[in-house]
């Protein structure tokens, strides 16, 4: 008959692969262990021999999709084809080559953090100098296009900081460190933008060493300089020099083909 | 074709609570152009009634824009002209059931249409179930009818309307038109409400020509037929609303068709390869802990029996206030659209009742929604029926002399929304420098 899998919170037999058919719970969050994949290997498709009733998570039913950024899912797949999301950990792709990280306040709160932890992609530094740099800062005619004035406020003492863009992927987000998830641009803190997604963006190396933005399936859309609509979700865009990318209520990002300026 | 769903909301809810509201919208895309998709039926309803003839610009328009409509049939589109008066009367063909458009075909529609006598009652009840026996047996085709009339349904019971309109749901879609300011504009959005179409008004009969047009080449730009939304909600959750709510506000909660204990389809017609809309859903779930996750609705596009696409609703608990205190700006821009509607409607009624106040009050709210949405062709019609002296806060006084006319205009269109207006930049002066 047709396959179901085991709903950890309820204990129903869910028909869904995703999210319980029952109480709507994450199957795979919750659900029996699953085989191990190296998350820092590409994607495999995994072996396609069904487990038996009663066993791990099973191939999803067919037409199903990423449950993050909603890109139509093979039903070998381990990862999402788009976004990279470990479809059995739930978590997003490694960095390329994880180094330890620079913010130590975030690793440290992550003691709790499954050995993934790297996996949530810290922000990576390589002893190559950056090309590309991303400023960060805010944008007082977006926030104020914005509708949400009254539970935002602008942060008019922010000033700009400048993140260096080195590895292959470069996550644009809000740290959780319950969730053991520290984006390389995070928009949390200093200043916090509350309209940021937690998994908003990621910046994407191409082969000629310049970004692309795609946006993962933020909840409030990201828009690249002054088109009218927002960033189709899961689409890459190339950015150029002096592209600014506008997000959450006052986040404007701006990519710049140049190092970052030196730290005073 | 393909169908697309995006979903925006805000997931996060504070600790204990269970509303979750989200804005799905679905896209249809065709890869392919030309002809394509299931085949096409079209039955044109025209009200032959007495008051058809009162003035005689209204028959006479009537017979033109039907004989012209039926003279640009593409080959092979099934279609049948009917005359409503106290009873529906099958005017062309003259037996049997549809026909499928040839030289021949259309020659003698146009003739028949050409030859619309007025004279009768209004039974619109009998209209609706002449053109159901039509289109019974053409269950796979694309079914349309679009019905026009000057008057109101005064031949029956608004019960006896109601059991035509039910025998009718699932059988075809149907536009209604009003011509002129005799009719009732509430009665026509009702039947259209019921058969998934739309209303609208013809202010003069010259304009009938170029409506007709209008719906026929909507008409046969559909490819998809009966297209269903089915919504999953999790066991013990209640379902507050689903609502169209682009191109136009449409209520469709009623309209849930159970498919299993905790799964609900309904029915949204026809789709053409190019259009996209949005709705809105409000969920009740049961809440879990602060940090928990649970899918709040799982909405999919049916085909028959495929998913053709799928949107996914979530809920996450937090303590966090920063977080559960935002408003999606979809979902707070779709709430406005409704509002909108509402206020037009009920302020337009309150005026006719004579209850000024509550008037003005009411289409005030509606031109403080509509300016701040962006919503222009409403605020267009809204000043043709108050003068407003601010828009911003809503400061508006009623005019004294209203064209009837533009009235009906105003209500017919209250429920016609805009997207979300672009939250980029390039509306601020100064923006790039």
């Amino acid at each position: 008959m047709s396959t179901t899998y085991p709903c950890a919170t309820c204990g129903s037999q869910s028909a869904t692969s995703d999210y319980c058919d029952v109480c709507g719970a994450a199957i795979a969050a919750t659900g029996a262990p699953a085989p191990q994949a190296d998350p820092g290997a590409p994607p495999t498709p995994a072996p396609p021999t069904p487990t038996p009733a009663g066993g791990a998570i099973q191939a999803p039913a067919p037409g199903a999709t990423c449950y993050f950024c909603g890109a139509p899912r093979e039903a070998n797949d381990v990862f999402c084809e788009v976004c990279g999301l470990d479809f059995v950990s739930g978590r997003m792709p490694a960095p390329a080559n994880p180094t330890p990280s620079p913010m130590p306040p975030a690793a440290s709160a992550g003691g709790a953090a499954p050995a993934g932890a790297g996996a949530s992609g810290t922000t990576v530094m390589s002893s190559v100098p950056a090309e590309w740099t991303a400023v960060v800062g805010a944008d007082r005619a977006f926030f104020d296009s914005n509708v949400t004035a009254g539970v935002v406020t602008f942060p008019d003492a922010i000033s700009p900081r400048d993140v260096a863009l080195t590895g292959d992927e470069v996550t644009i987000g809000r740290r959780s460190e319950s969730k053991g998830y520290f984006p390389d641009i995070d928009l949390a803190s200093p200043v916090d933008d509350p309209a940021v997604s937690r998994r908003h963006a990621i910046l994407q190396r191409q082969a000629d060493g310049s970004y692309a933005v795609l946006d993962v399936g933020s909840t409030n859309g990201t828009w690249l300089n002054d088109e009218d609509d927002p960033l189709a979700h899961g689409v890459l865009r190339a950015l150029h020099d002096g592209d600014r990318l506008l997000l959450g209520a006052f986040t404007c990002i701006t990519i710049r083909h140049a190092p970052p300026a030196p730290t005073p | 074709m393909s169908f697309s769903a995006s979903v925006y909301q805000n997931e996060f809810l504070p600790d204990g609570a269970t509303e979750v509201n989200a804005v799905v919208t679905v896209t249809a895309e065709d890869a392919q152009s030309g002809p394509s998709g299931a085949e096409k039926a079209v039955v044109l309803i025209v009200d032959t009634s007495g008051s058809m003839d009162v003035p005689g610009t209204k028959i006479r328009a009537a017979r033109k824009a039907a004989a012209t409509a039926i003279r640009v049939l593409p080959d092979g589109v099934l279609f049948a002209l009917v005359a409503g008066t106290e009873h529906g009367q099958l005017v062309y063909p003259d037996e049997g059931g549809l026909v499928a458009a040839s030289d021949a075909t259309r020659h003698a529609g146009a003739a028949a249409a050409n030859d619309l006598r007025a004279g009768g009652g209004t039974a619109m009840s009998t209209w609706l179930d002449r053109t159901t026996e039509l289109f019974q047996p053409y269950p796979d085709a694309i079914r349309l009818a679009y019905l026009l009339t000057d008057g109101i349904n005064q031949g029956e019971t608004r019960a006896d309307l109601d059991s035509g309109i039910a025998r009718a749901a699932g059988v075809f879609q149907c536009d209604t038109r009003g011509v002129g300011a005799d009719w009732e504009v509430e009665e026509l959005r009702h039947i259209a409400s019921g058969l998934l179409g739309e209303v609208d008004i013809i202010k003069q009969p010259e304009q009938m020509d170029d409506d007709f047009q209008a719906f026929l080449e909507r008409a046969l730009g559909k490819s998809v037929a009966d297209v269903r939304l089915r919504m999953w909600t999790p066991k013990g959750s209640t379902v507050r609303f689903v609502r169209q709510v682009a191109p136009t506000v449409e209520d469709i909660t009623g309209k849930a068709a159970p498919v299993n204990a905790l799964t609900n389809d309904y029915p949204t017609g026809a789709w053409s390869g190019d259009e996209s809309r949005d709705y809105h859903v409000c969920v009740d779930v049961v809440p879990a802990a602060v940090g928990d996750e649970r899918l709040a609705a799982r909405v999919s596009l049916m085909v028959g029996d495929d998913a053709v696409s799928q949107g996914l609703v979530r809920a996450v608990w937090t303590d966090d206030e920063a977080l559960s205190t935002r408003i999606n700006s979809q979902v707070a821009h779709y709430t406005g659209q409704a509002e909108l509607a509402e206020a037009i409607q009920e302020g337009l009624q309150a005026r006719k009742d004579g209850d000024l106040d509550t008037a003005t009050v009411k289409l005030g709210r509606a031109v403080q929604l509509a300016t701040r949405s962006g919503n222009e062709g409403t605020v267009k019609l809204l000043r043709k029926v108050v003068e407003v002296e601010d828009a911003d806060t809503g400061t508006v006084r009623v005019r004294r002399q209203v064209d009837a006319l533009d009235e009906m205009e105003l209500d017919t269109r209250s429920t016609r929304t805009v997207r979300v207006q672009k939250t980029g930049p390039t509306t601020q002066e100064g923006a790039n420098q």
